[in-house]
């Protein structure tokens, strides 16, 4: 039952975070409503972050304590990280068409960097479908999530590093968002889509607890 | 008049030689023809000739023109505002086919660990 309500709050959740993006929000003095889509994409890039960094936990718990748990945990918050990766690579160039003219700039670090990680998270996956040994799966997959995680620092802090030509530098942080509405928007929405993360994680972690028990059951 | 042709003749000058011949006919040619031209223009070609006007005007016509400019930024918005109903009617519509899907994939999971003879192990 208590999914169910967490479900309905995520939707009215989302339907008051559309509410403020596309209607509350003033539009960009450059860019338009185009610019819009920054309260999507950023937190979206963020929740992938965090999907990462706990997978990267589950990982290491699991390399530690040898918990088939702790492997499934990291299974699934790497799956739905590389989901929500794979959303920031679709509203990114979605943004980028009509600000920069192109859908995409391969002498960008930022763009590259991610890129990368993206494929790289695509790879531990068919890296897993190609091992029928459980406990190399489980181990291998392990050392490669917690490899992998190096990257998000160097995606991240890849704007300050190279000073990137066409991606738009650290807005949040250094206080380019002047106006409160966009702030607080923006923070709503970093806050809704950790939320819209757990609602997908919670069916998924359920899955892979069944088929635990269904796999110690068979033994 | 006289400014409009020194502005004109300058243009001429500094643009390259197939934008002056397409500028030319875009300047002299009727007004049907124009309006025809005008859509067929690319980015850059706009950018070119925007570029040359500009460069041709003082400080007071440069700010005139951004009177314009902020009309036709405004106008583009507003109608971009008003089509943004249908992105939150679809953006809506996405986000009810998830939690849908998550909803009734959980309930599948409760359903089946309940029937299960392995939910007791």
């Amino acid at each position: 039952m208590g999914y169910y309500v967490y479900v309905g709050l995520v939707f009215f959740g989302f339907v008051l975070l559309a509410f403020l993006t596309l209607f509350f929000v003033p539009s960009d003095a450059m860019q338009g409503v185009v610019q819009r889509i920054f309260y999507y994409h950023v937190p979206t890039a963020w929740v992938s972050f965090t999907a990462f960094i706990l997978g990267g936990w589950y990982s290491f718990r699991y390399l530690r304590y040898g918990q088939a748990e702790d492997d499934g945990r990291a299974e699934n918050f790497i799956l739905l990280g590389w989901l929500f990766t794979t959303g920031v690579l679709i509203t990114g160039p979605l943004w980028a068409k009509p600000i920069w003219g192109d859908f995409w700039n391969w002498s960008d670090e930022r763009l590259i960097t991610f890129f990368v990680m993206w494929l790289s998270y695509g790879a531990y996956f068919l890296f897993r479908l190609s091992l029928d040994d459980l406990d190399k799966k489980a181990k291998y997959g392990a050392v490669l999530a917690l490899l992998f995680l190096l990257n998000i620092p160097l995606v991240y802090f890849s704007i300050i590093l190279w000073e990137t030509p066409s991606h738009p530098g650290p807005v949040v942080m250094r206080g380019g968002l002047r106006d409160w509405r966009m702030t607080w928007t923006f923070w709503y929405a970093v806050l809704w889509f950790h939320l819209f993360l757990f609602m997908l994680y919670i069916p998924a972690a359920k899955w892979q607890k069944l088929k635990l028990v269904r796999g110690k059951s068979r033994q | 008049m006289r400014r409009f042709w020194l502005v004109f003749v300058f243009l001429l000058t500094t643009l390259v030689a197939s934008e002056k011949e397409i500028l030319t006919e875009f300047l002299e040619t009727d007004t049907e023809r124009a309006r025809e031209m005008l859509r067929q223009f690319s980015d850059k070609e706009l950018l070119d000739y925007y570029n040359q006007y500009l460069e041709a005007k003082n400080l007071k016509e440069r700010r005139y023109l951004w009177l314009i400019e902020e009309y036709y930024h405004r106008q583009a918005d507003r109608t971009a505002q008003e089509r943004l109903i249908y992105l939150f009617l679809a953006l809506l519509l996405l986000f009810t086919f998830i939690a849908l899907y998550s909803v009734l994939s959980y309930r599948r999971i409760v359903r089946i660990t309940k029937d299960d003879d392995f939910g007791a192990v």
